[in-house]
């Protein structure tokens, strides 16, 4: 198990806004999280991301607590094993898209030279050629697929993805589940996405609604079961190869995905 | 070190306002330092005159006697102006309480001195007092030589060295001359004795020479033997018949027992005197530099407040401005501890810069401020403004550094424990 929840509840002043939820993730899983505005979702991530402290329960990340770190430990958790994409981008408006991307990685005081990884990143996603714009000057998708990029600039365990396609429209809504896959794939990443789209559901292993502060889990309409099955195998296959065939592995399964979605349309 | 590199380049990049920012604010600083330079250079300057000054360094058995009603010490006899009678004097002189006492002697004549200088000789009427030999001891060069012979030893103030180059050089073009030239100048004393045209109107003449010059008097006239002064009232008292007298401004005495210090004071007043002891002087003393330093203090004071103020203020906007970035920062995985640095370090740097500008501003006001002072007032080239050392530049840096970490730490504190959520929800 990478990351648990167990038991939280969490108020804000009297109204309680999360009551008893628990949720786990293991690695290379997608959750999808769904619930009315105002239900507690930003809240529940800003929990496992160690920003919010529940006023009761846990959340362990590889078997530690880690609402009993020190701000130091915390810090560094939300650094290197999670990524955080958020509801409205939250790009830093003087810095270039370029800049925005390295900027998790200008914690550390001898901060890694990034450039290649950059490079390899932003092919991936289709940004190369906006780097050094402004967000101002970006596409609401090219924004997004930024603030993505910082979020696994890191290479983190987990992404937390906050109405990832709630700002966009249904083409670059498909390109950004097609990337989410892609991340699962040849990174073997976990994803907690908060959202709407039924697209984005349909790609998790499991589906929870979260609906007056209590989360039920949900059962995804899905018409192919064998999906799952060839996207286990593919990653046990992934995981014993080095980072270049791994890519092109991922890009591969991910390739049969896109027909195998298109298909279901 | 590319990544570093970058990183640095990043900061400057999109910080570069930020900077310049603090800079403006922190401009206080500047002044503060430098006034604290130049109050330093001022403070040991005043002291070391204070405690320098021929008369009014006592020892701790020593005292000091002045007339009644004295004020300060009057060098020159004016019409009115108090002193001690010769007769009071010998009654100090006798009591049994005193080991040995010495005084500084003022004539009742006026007095012209007359000098050669390039072909061209100049005379002036001059305040001369009379000093007793042991009055001077070790506190004058060649001391011992200093007694009534012919011909007279006079001992000048310093500046006069400079008005003497000033006016060769003038004059002929003439390099400067040293101390050391001077010394043997022959100089003519020419008294004028008694009211002009009456019978009692007398002319003397003698013979002088410079014996050495000093600071240690505060007084703009020279020095004579006090009994070269008591060997010409004498004498014109003889020839004319005339009333003429030698009185005292100041008796020096030094006590047998200082336990009886008290005893001895009071029964001096009783005689009509006024009694100055080691105590009276360093309450003086004291005094004086209490003067100093609250003058100094309150306009160091005004700067830090005004700059700490500022600073602190400068910090806050940026805090608000960046409020937004230190959330992101904070849950792009920034420590609570890196924001709050970069806050110290910015401030720190800001501070060393500021401390170390302010020293040599300071310095440089010391050395070219204290020139053009005693051009204007010859009197004050006597007080020497030292420049501050490798010591002190240390504590300005450390000390400026300090007072802008002092003001930047709260802001810093502020934007260290902003909002998490804040960018999460905006
Ligand atoms: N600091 C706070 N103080 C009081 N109430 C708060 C605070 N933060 C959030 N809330 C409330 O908690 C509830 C949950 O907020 P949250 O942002 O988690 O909802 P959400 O499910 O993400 O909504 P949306 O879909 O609109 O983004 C909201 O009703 C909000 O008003
Ligand atoms: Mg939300």
């Amino acid at each position: 198990m990478l990351l648990s929840v167990e038991n939280v509840s969490l108020f804000f002043g009297k109204r309680k806004i999360l009551d008893n939820v628990s949720l786990k993730i293991s690695e290379g899983e997608i959750v999808a999280i769904t619930g009315k505005s105002g239900s507690g979702k930003t809240s529940l991530l800003g929990i496992m991301s160690g920003l919010l402290d529940p006023d009761e329960g846990v959340v362990y990340y590889k078997g530690e607590n880690i609402i009993k770190w020190w701000d130091f430990k915390k810090s560094r958790y939300r650094n290197k094993e999670i990524g955080f994409v958020f509801q409205f981008f939250n790009l830093l408006p003087d810095l270039s898209a370029y800049e925005n991307i390295v900027y998790p990685s200008l914690v550390k005081f001898f901060p890694t030279d990034l450039k290649g990884e950059v490079r390899e990143l932003s092919k991936i996603l289709g940004i190369e050629h906006i780097l050094y714009q402004k967000p101002e000057t970006l596409s609401g998708g090219e924004r997004q697929r930024v603030a993505i990029a910082r979020a696994i600039i890191n290479r983190p365990k987990i992404l937390l993805a906050d109405e990832p396609t709630g700002n966009l429209d249904t083409g670059t809504a498909l390109e950004i589940k097609n990337l989410f896959l892609r991340l699962r794939d040849e990174f073997n990443m976990s994803l907690i996405i908060v959202t709407h789209d039924e697209p984005l559901i349909e790609i998790a292993d499991r589906h929870y609604h979260l609906e007056d502060g209590i989360l039920t889990e949900k059962i995804i309409k899905r018409p192919q079961r064998e999906n799952k099955t060839k996207r286990t195998a593919s990653v046990k296959k992934t995981k014993s190869l080095d980072k270049k065939a791994q890519a092109k592995a991922g890009s591969k399964s991910s390739a049969s995905r896109k027909t195998a979605d298109k298909k279901i349309k | 070190m590319k990544g570093f590199l970058y990183k640095l380049f990043f900061y400057f990049k999109h910080d570069s306002v930020n900077i310049l920012r603090s800079f403006v604010s922190g401009l206080g600083i500047l002044f503060l330092i430098a006034f604290f330079v130049m109050y330093l250079a001022v403070k040991s300057a005043v002291l070391s005159y204070i405690s320098g000054s021929l008369l009014d360094n006592l020892a701790s058995d020593e005292i000091k006697i002045l007339p009644k009603n004295a004020k300060a010490v009057e060098y020159v006899k004016r019409e009115g102006s108090p002193g001690i009678s010769q007769e009071l004097y010998s009654k100090i002189k006798s009591m049994p309480d005193f080991k040995a006492t010495s005084t500084i002697s003022r004539t009742p004549f006026s007095i012209r001195l007359k000098g050669e200088i390039l072909g061209k000789s100049r005379s002036t009427f001059v305040p001369v007092c009379g000093v007793d030999r042991n009055l001077i001891k070790d506190k004058v060069p060649r001391w011992q030589s200093f007694y009534n012979k012919k011909p007279v030893p006079i001992i000048v103030p310093k500046f006069t060295i400079d008005l003497m180059n000033n006016y060769m050089s003038s004059m002929e073009n003439l390099p400067p001359l040293s101390e050391k030239d001077f010394i043997g100048f022959p100089v003519e004393l020419k008294f004028h004795a008694g009211k002009r045209n009456t019978p009692f109107y007398k002319e003397y003449f003698f013979d002088g020479e410079v014996h050495s010059f000093t600071d240690l008097l505060n007084f703009p006239g020279v020095i004579v033997p006090t009994d070269f002064l008591a060997e010409v009232t004498a004498q014109y008292r003889r020839e004319t018949g005339g009333q003429a007298a030698l009185d005292y401004a100041v008796v020096y005495a030094r006590v047998k027992d200082p336990d009886k210090l008290p005893v001895i004071v009071s029964n001096l007043k009783s005689m009509g005197l006024k009694v100055e002891s080691q105590k009276d002087i360093a309450e003086k003393t004291q005094k004086t530099m209490g003067l100093i330093n609250e003058v100094f203090f309150a306009i160091m004071a005004v700067f830090l407040v005004v700059s700490i103020i500022s600073i602190f203020n400068s910090y806050l906007a940026i805090v608000y401005i960046r409020s937004e970035r230190f959330s992101l920062q904070r849950i792009l995985g920034f420590p609570k501890i890196s924001i709050l640095s970069a806050f110290i370090l910015e401030s720190a740097v800001v501070g060393a810069v500021y401390g170390a500008g302010g020293y040599f501003i300071g310095n440089y006001l010391l050395s070219h401020g204290g020139e053009i002072l005693s051009k204007w007032v010859p009197m004050l080239s006597a007080v020497h403004l030292e420049t501050a050392g490798a010591d002190i530049l240390f504590c300005s840096v450390l000390f400026a550094s300090a007072v802008c970490v002092i003001a930047a730490a709260i802001p810093g504190i502020f934007a260290s424990n902003i909002n998490l959520f804040k960018a999460v929800r905006k």
